[in-house]
């Protein structure tokens, strides 16, 4: 019988973060791959900025030419990659998600256009990072695989600066499979 | 104590103690270090800096120039703070600087005797001879005498963090301006950030006793507050201090926490799209003999201390207030606290001198009739006017106008994204504050388009006070914090130092922790007084941030140790740690280094490594290689275009070492091009361009050559490359069991295949580094673990060793290969490496113009070589020059060359070098000295060709 290959993850981030957030970070393999084609094709399929999710397709498109789709899509005129293993993605999840990530990334995760956009490729601090998220509590992020150990520790470490008594950032650990109730 | 019994904002019921040199002390929540001591009765906190003389409170903000102490806390001591900026907390230990052997009885004050004879210049006219003396004698003593707190050199436990806010309108400063603009700002649905020093809302108002709108100006504030606080789209940040502002409406601000905070204090970087500066105005001191004494202070401060802070100051106070309404309103405060006004003086009254040892003790003035008069106080109330606090508009390089109406710096007209408003361009009037700052929202609302244009007129700035007072003759100070007086500054202007630039930096003026916030517009006038000339041609030196001191660790924040930067690590990192890797920081990847066995040394792990190598097998991590998958029907001369050797004719399976030249003409990188398909090549480039030839490529293929159909796909991070070398390399690639032909014939060198080892998906490279049969394995990262198990149980027969950089590096320079900023340097040519033969000349290719010029061309230029000892057994050293001739002691010497890289090569057992000498492939078999003065070391040796070892590459086809 043939052996089962599963990928390994590329760091130990599996639970909640140090601090009284209750930001929980996990990785999730995502099998991705880049579709490569002119800006006026990719048009048709998704429009720059933007991201799509459904059960069974993510579409991410942050570059003119370039799409990272994970799911099946097929499209004559365009260049299929995989990058899935040269990717790392991590679902932070928490009330205050979106907010304890929008105190160190360079764009502004809650100016008007990104809470229409809901994606957006940003900065981290020192890190590279794509983000998006379907309501403020539960944020996927995806940097190079690399530096991925490194990441979660940076998120670990900076979750620490953070406290009760901090009135943007209420103590409100959620269970890691609490239904979404807002966003 | 001296507190008044009731009022003030301070919670009595708790009580916090702390020490003041020692001596046991109290306070309460919402006092600051000065208003505790103040209330403890503690005027006398410091001794100045140059002549020791005792100093106390003068202010109460930041703007305090005197009373800086040592505070300690849990979490260590900081120096140079300012008592007026600390918040008291439970258990703080406060330490006088600058004092011995105590700071009642200061031995350094009889430096003070010294008079006239230490004035400015006087280190650099008295400690001039002889000259070794300044670093041995001088400089240790004045560091000594003169000087502020000591760092604390034990290691900072406290936690830092730097975080970013944006927001549509940034109000700096929470007075009745501020207030009045942010809720402006706010009801208009403009996301607002309210920015206060303080640790509450209200600035002056909380010490004033005006009323608004039949509240007292008190109370306006507390609800001014209240409704900000309730808006959600404002944000209120206390205790944060807007210190520097940037270029498109970035701020810079340092929040400080409170006690048993995570995190100690946070830098915020606020991006505004405009910013309304309202930080209100300075009080000016007066300049008149004997000005410095405890118990002088600024009159804001002492009705602010009084009314917020309910401490009874002194007991019989001397007003000396220039503004009319000032001085009415600072008496009405100290009559408030049951002080005696034992003197008021009138505008243009003449102070001539003060007594005192310790504290203030009396006060000696000539009155407007020419009298003489003299009482006795341990308080002086003063004011001279105010300063506006616009230095964060000025940072931005538009200087500050001196206006002769307000005799200040006023900020002048501005479209730019921050505005001073109220203090902070010299209106200071309440209800015209007030206006100005609902004006100011109003018109920045308007300019993002989120109100309709008003026809609203600012209200004017407040003149200055229609007199000041005079001064008699002696040690009147300008600058406090540096013991700058008045004579320092005409000492300067005699000197010829009259640039306000040069006097800045002869007299100390306006230097150090406070950065001249009471003294700047003083020595201006001083100046303009003693020079004839007119104040607004003087101007004011450069306006930097920080506004105020902030800490080294808010501005280091997390960055510390592992959080300094990302670190890259490699997919085979933790099977690696497993067989007990050493890592090293390369780049910024975590890189494999050396595999010691339990009590090797580096050198003996490295040398069984290359044995291993050379005679076995061994693994290695080639992960941090980059990896550009380029495809399309134009990928062929997409890469021809950049790369300047033929690979016209590369086969599908087959790859070519390749070498890309900069525009220049000089080699940028090294890699190989693998053939997968027609239309679909791997491209590697080296660890240190990855990054940079990634972005060479795609730059090439947007902007140059946009008619080429091509696609680039970085791939760096989704192959895992664990490359095995050494003979046995083919064995352990078929017990690996491949789906594809891996004999000689059927995967020869230089070949590459795509397929399955033991049903892992893999790419292999038939490609060499170390010299020996060698297989570089790509599996998709995720597999890296499965395959590197799998090599290492597979290797076991054959004693498979894994390796890191160190012995790949020997390697290479056994084999004379190149490495990226050793060799390839920036300022090589292929025909300096050796590589000439490569270029193609029959296409076009990036540098292939400009490796053309005669420089480049020449046939002397410096050439890679390999050396060789010419004893064959004395160590060549690291990095030494090339001479023909012997070192001599006659100074510099002709060289012809240098090493970039010196081993003992454990393959050869006798030590190698590489080096780039003149003319060097015409040298083979010159012997040569090779001179390392910081080694001390002189050794012969010998040209070689740069391979040392198996220069006919017969090893790689084994």
């Amino acid at each position: 019988m043939p052996e089962i290959l599963r990928p390994q993850p590329a760091s130990d981030a599996t639970g909640f973060l140090a601090g009284p957030l209750g930001l929980r970070l996990d990785e999730v393999f995502l099998p991705l791959k880049s579709l490569s084609a002119a800006p006026e094709v990719l048009d048709t399929i998704l429009e720059f900025g933007q991201v799509r999710q459904t059960d069974d397709l993510l579409l991410l498109r942050f570059w003119p030419d370039v799409i990272w789709a994970s799911g099946s899509l097929s499209d004559p005129a365009v260049h299929v990659t995989e990058i899935g293993h040269g990717t790392t993605r991590f679902r932070l999840r928490g009330v205050e998600a979106l907010h304890f990530l929008s105190n160190y990334t360079r764009a502004d995760l809650f100016a008007a256009k990104l809470l229409q956009a809901r994606a957006i490729r940003t900065s981290l601090n020192h890190y590279d990072c794509v983000i998006w998220w379907a309501n403020t509590r539960d944020i996927h992020l995806i940097v190079d695989r690399s530096v991925a150990q490194s990441f979660a520790d940076h998120l670990q470490t900076l979750a620490q600066r953070h406290d009760c008594t901090d009135p943007l950032t209420l103590p409100r650990p959620v269970a890691p499979d609490a239904p979404d109730r807002r966003g | 104590m001296s507190r008044l019994s009731d009022g003030g904002m301070i919670d009595r019921e708790t009580t916090l103690n702390f020490t003041f040199d020692g001596q046991p002390m109290v306070g309460h929540p919402g006092d600051t270090i000065a208003s505790a001591l103040l209330a403890n009765g503690q005027h006398l906190v410091a001794r100045s800096i140059k002549y020791h003389r005792p100093r106390g409170i003068m202010s109460a903000g930041l703007e305090e120039p005197s009373a800086l102490v040592t505070v300690k806390d849990e979490t260590g001591s900081t120096p140079n703070l300012k008592v007026t900026e600390v918040s008291l907390r439970d258990g703080l230990e406060v330490s006088s600087q600058n004092n011995w052997p105590s700071l009642t009885h200061d031995r350094g004050a009889t430096l003070a005797l010294g008079g006239k004879s230490l004035s400015s210049g006087f280190y650099y006219k008295t400690f001039k001879w002889p000259r070794k003396a300044w670093q041995t004698t001088y400089a240790p003593i004045i560091r000594k005498a003169a000087g502020h707190g000591e760092v604390d050199a034990t290691p900072d436990t406290a936690l830092y963090d730097k975080r970013r806010k944006a927001c549509d309108v940034l109000v700096i400063g929470s007075g009745a301006t501020g207030l009045s603009a942010a809720i402006t700002a706010a009801q208009s649905g403009a996301t607002t950030i309210v920015l206060e020093q303080d640790s509450i809302l209200g600035g002056t108002l909380l010490s004033s006793d005006a009323t608004i709108a039949e509240q007292t100006a008190t109370h306006w504030a507390e609800d001014a507050a209240d409704a900000l606080v309730s808006l959600s789209n404002v944000t209120v940040m206390t205790s944060t201090l807007a210190f520097g502002q940037y270029d498109h409406g970035l701020v810079q601000a340092v929040e400080q926490q409170t006690a048993g905070s995570a995190a100690r204090s946070i830098l915020w970087k606020i991006r505004a799209q405009k910013i309304i500066l309202a930080a209100g105005a300075i009080e000016r001191p007066i300049v008149f003999p004997g000005n410095d004494r405890p118990g002088i202070m600024l009159a804001g401060a002492l009705q602010t201390y009084v009314r917020r802070f309910a401490v009874v100051p002194g007991k019989r106070a001397v007003v000396a207030v220039a503004e009319p309404n000032a001085r009415a309103d600072t008496i009405r405060a100290l009559e408030h606290a049951g002080v005696e006004i034992a003197a008021c003086l009138n505008a243009g009254d003449q102070i001539l001198s003060t007594q005192g040892r310790l504290r203030v003790s009396g006060l000696t003035w000539r009155n407007t009739q020419g009298h003489r008069q003299k009482v006795t106080c341990d308080l002086v109330a003063m004011s001279a006017g105010w300063m506006p606090t616009a230095h964060l508009f000025a940072q931005m390089g538009q200087p500050l106008e001196f206006d002769a109406y307000t005799q200040s710096l006023l900020p002048p007209q501005t479209d730019g994204p921050l505005r001073p408003v109220g203090g902070a361009r010299g209106v200071l009037n309440l209800r015209d504050c007030i206006a100005d700052g609902k004006i100011a929202a109003h018109q920045v609302l308007a300019e993002l388009q989120m109100h309709k244009h008003l026809s609203l007129t600012p209200p004017a700035s407040t003149a200055r006070p229609p007199q000041g007072f005079g001064s008699g003759k002696g040690k009147a100070f300008v600058d406090f914090q540096n013991d700058v007086t008045r004579d320092d500054i005409a000492l300067a202007q005699r000197e010829g130092y009259t640039d306000i630039e040069l006097t800045k930096r002869y007299t100390t003026l306006g230097m150090g922790t406070d950065q001249g916030k009471t003294s700047w517009t003083n020595g201006i006038l001083e100046i303009a007084a003693l020079t004839g000339e007119d104040p607004a041609k003087i101007g004011h030196t450069t306006y930097r941030p920080a506004y105020s001191p902030v800490s080294l660790g808010t501005l280091i924040g997390t960055e510390v140790g592992e959080q300094m930067l990302p670190t890259r690590r490699t997919p085979f990192h933790g099977g690696f740690e497993k067989l007990g890797c050493v890592y090293q920081t390369s780049g910024d990847w975590l890189y494999s280094r050396y595999f010691p066995k339990a009590g090797e040394t580096m050198e003996q792990a490295i040398t069984r490594e290359c044995h291993a190598v050379r005679r076995g097998l061994g693994c290695v991590d080639m992960s941090t290689l980059g990896k550009i998958d380029v495809k399309g029907p134009d990928a062929l001369e997409f890469l021809s275009r950049l790369y300047c050797n033929n690979f016209a004719k590369i086969k599908v399976g087959r790859l070519r070492y390749a070498l890309m030249l900069r525009e220049d003409g000089y080699v940028f990188d090294d890699g190989t091009i693998a053939r997968l398909s027609d239309t679909h090549f791997m491209v590697t480039a080296t660890t240190a361009n990855a990054g940079s030839v990634w972005r060479h490529m795609r730059k090439s293929a947007q902007l140059d050559w946009p008619e080429l159909d091509v696609v680039l796909t970085s791939v760096s991070d989704h192959w895992a490359s664990l490359a095995i070398a050494g003979p046995h390399a083919r064995n352990l690639l078929t017990a690996l069991n491949p789906d594809f032909d891996v004999s000689r014939p059927g995967f020869p060198f230089a070949s590459v295949r795509a397929g399955h080892l033991g049903g892992l998906p893999v790419r292999v490279f038939s490609v060499s580094f170390s010299g020996e049969l060698s297989y570089e394995i790509n599996v998709p990262a995720g597999f890296a673990d499965t395959l590197l198990s799998r090599v290492i149980a597979g290797g076991e027969q054959w004693d498979i060793t894994p390796y890191g950089l160190e012995t790949l590096d020997v390697l290479r320079i056994e084999k004379g290969h190149l490495s990226i900023g050793t060799e390839v340097d920036g300022r090589r040519t292929p025909a300096d490496l050796g590589l000439g033969g490569m270029v193609s000349h029959t296409k076009d290719f990036v540098g292939r113009a400009l490796l053309q010029r005669k420089a480049l061309q020449k046939d002397n230029r410096a050439q890679l070589v390999g050396l060789e000892s010419k004893d064959g057994a004395t160590p060549i050293p690291i990095a030494a020059h090339l001479s023909t001739t012997p070192l001599g002691n006659g100074g510099p010497m002709q060289t012809c060359g240098y090493l970039t890289a010196a081993i003992h090569s454990p393959t050869l057992d006798h030590p190698i070098a590489l080096a780039f000498l003149e003319d060097g492939q015409n040298r083979t078999g010159e012997v040569l000295w090779a001179h390392s003065p910081i080694a001390g070391k002189s050794v012969q040796v010998r040209v070689t060709a740069p391979c040392a070892y198996d220069p006919k590459g017969e090893r790689l086809n084994a």
